[in-house]
């Protein structure tokens, strides 16, 4: 019995019922085969990086579970079958639950909730994520970026902004200078 | 290269509580450019083998739709 976790994109004008149905199905299906779930993540409705079947939103879905290696491929068939679930991807787990992945509410019987991840009710910080139109030209790597991640709350790009502003100057020539390398190239 | 003028130490070796998950989007959007591209450890500073960890969260991040694979897509 191995630690995985699934995560895929529901696609398509599904309304909640609809969801919670597809949701439901593929947990009944995944506990046949012989899985044993630990947690059901519902990360919520977010902006794709990119269209996928003409879509640019899609909701998110972790099943964090443990099975044995031999289902794992009919699992897939069952996934690749549906035509609204846009992307899967499975990989081992090593059993840690990350604090930015909040639940918008979690509904499967007879699984604890970890006590450390708070379950909000809505979390809309993901949802509006438009990503790179956000982000600076001088995208330089500020000195915080390992932090922990129990400091980050709401804006967090801001904090980061405010640190490092002496060493700024000095980068930016440095990456100014990459820049027009690599156009020499081109 | 360019790292003559100052030796930059790598974050992640400094501080090890950093998760190298496709999910974490906020922490990984640091280490792409405005174009999308992944930034190289020359101008990072990380070392080779959390570059690696990097670019592996990177580009799954990119398959599951978290990150672009280029910032036209969208346009």
């Amino acid at each position: 019995m191995r630690s995985y976790e699934t995560t895929f994109i529901i696609g398509g004008l599904l309304d909640v019922a609809e969801r919670e149905a597809l949701i439901g199905r593929y947990e009944k299906s995944l506990t046949k085969l012989g899985g044993k779930f630990e947690r059901i993540v519902r990360w919520g409705q977010r902006n794709l990086a990119y269209e996928i079947k003409k879509r640019t939103q899609g909701y998110y879905v972790i099943f964090y579970f443990k099975a044995d290696p031999s289902i794992i491929s009919s699992f897939h068939r069952q996934l690749d079958i549906n035509e609204n679930i846009l992307r899967y991807m499975t990989l081992l787990w090593d059993g840690k639950h990350p604090e930015y992945i909040k639940d918008e509410g979690e509904s499967v019987s007879g699984v604890d909730v970890p006590s450390k991840v708070p379950v909000t009710a809505k979390n809309h910080e993901d949802s509006e994520d438009t990503l790179l139109s956000e982000i600076d030209e001088d995208t330089e790597v500020p000195d915080d970026v390992t932090g922990s991640e129990k400091e980050e709350s709401g804006d967090s790009s801001e904090k980061y902004e405010d640190t490092e502003e002496t060493q700024d100057e000095n980068d930016s020539k440095e990456t100014d200078e990459a820049e027009n390398l690599d156009k020499e190239d081109k | 290269m360019l790292n003559r003028k100052k030796i930059k130490i790598c974050k992640f070796c400094e501080n090890k509580d950093f998760d190298f998950n496709y999910k974490n989007n906020k922490k990984l959007r640091y280490f792409i450019n405005e174009r999308g591209k992944i930034i190289p450890r020359r101008m990072s500073g990380t070392c080779a083998k959390h570059q690696r960890k990097l670019t592996t969260a990177i580009k799954r991040a990119r398959y599951m739709a978290i990150l672009p694979f280029t910032s036209e897509m969208m346009r």
